[in-house]
């Protein structure tokens, strides 16, 4: 039922839930766990990019799209804040696929790519075979509050592959 | 892991795989699968009620307006008769889906409970101590999705129980 286990993270430390799930089925269905981090791309042209402050330092941070002013020259920063993104989400998915691997005895495959995050999911997962998408959701409560769409909301609702949602606890 | 699995279900077609989630997941982990059926008083009110399909089988729709003039002339949620008949559809259902369970040896247990669905469903959880609630999920179809989908999407959000969606074949 589940030979391929698709574990998409963003380095929350709260996930072990999740991870939890993930080794028991794994270990129960003999699967490979795929660990995948997706650079949000949209999100870092769109609004994280390095600046310069009031007195001249270079900074990360979040801009509005409004201010557009000193922007004309930030096109090689931007890519370079997707560079660090990506190399972090190499070790990232790396760093946990080494503790599935050797503590769990675990088979793994890891990527790290660019792009929307809930669609990179959803493609990953039908470009791999995958079985079963595990992801986790924040702990949140009260209905009302929940209507802003999370990733994992939106992965329910577009993927073909079944998915398991973990309450990550606070 | 899972040694408690409940499945709520609102007895639309195309649920064949969720099921098939279920008994896999129940028959590795030797757990007890919950079928549970909410009857919806405020669908009730709006129209909704069982009927014989096509092929004489009982079917959840919507009712048509020339239906209702022929019928009791307004419903309200006084409408004991058709209370009833959503119960023993309810009833009808789960214990088919239990049955079905049984004949692949596991243990299943139908139960019927009046409600707001996704509320009724997270409570059940709880009550039960379920380990995992698998559901049933529409694509992003159209109103199908907005009405039976929602359920799934809301309990995705405010169960603190682990969520396994799958999509349903329409």
């Amino acid at each position: 039922m589940y030979n391929h286990i698709l574990y998409p993270t963003d380095g929350s430390e709260a996930a072990e839930a999740t991870i939890e799930h993930i080794k028991s089925l794994a270990e129960q269905y003999d699967a490979r766990v795929h660990i995948l981090y997706v650079v949000d791309s949209d999100h870092s042209e769109s609004s994280m990019t390095l600046k310069r402050d009031s007195e001249g330092n270079w900074k990360t941070g979040m801009v509005s799209r409004g201010l557009g002013d000193d922007q004309g020259g930030m096109s090689k920063d931007k890519v370079d804040v997707l560079e660090v993104l990506e190399r972090e989400g190499t070790e990232l998915v790396q760093e946990i696929a080494g503790e599935l691997s050797q503590e769990d005895g675990i088979k793994t495959a890891t990527a790290c790519k660019r792009g929307k995050p809930h669609r990179v999911i959803c493609s990953y997962a039908a470009d791999n075979d995958i079985d079963l998408i595990a992801m986790g959701t924040h702990g949140r409560s009260g209905l009302s509050r929940q209507l802003i769409g999370s990733v994992t909301e939106k992965v329910v609702r577009t993927a073909e592959t079944p998915v398991l949602t973990v309450r990550q606890s606070e | 892991m899972y040694d408690t699995i409940l499945y709520p279900t609102d007895g639309s077609k195309g649920a064949d795989a969720v099921i098939d989630h279920a008994r896999d997941l129940a028959g590795r982990y030797d757990a007890t699968v919950h079928v549970l059926f909410v009857v919806d008083a405020e669908h009730i009110e709006s129209g909704m009620a069982p009927r014989h399909g096509e092929e004489g089988r009982q079917v959840t729709g919507m009712m048509k307006r020339e239906e209702e003039l022929a019928g009791e002339g307004h419903m309200s949620r006084n409408d004991d008769g058709l209370f009833a008949a959503l119960e023993e559809h309810g009833h009808e259902v789960t214990e088919a889906i239990a049955e079905t369970l049984q004949e692949s040896a596991v243990e299943a247990v139908p139960a019927v409970k009046e409600g707001e669905p996704y509320q009724v469903i997270t409570d059940y959880a709880t009550e039960i101590d379920a380990d995992l609630i698998a559901m049933g999920t529409h694509g992003r179809r159209g109103i199908s999705r907005q009405l039976i989908g929602s359920v799934t999407e809301k309990v995705v959000r405010t169960a603190e129980t682990p969520v396994l969606t799958v999509r349903l074949d329409t």
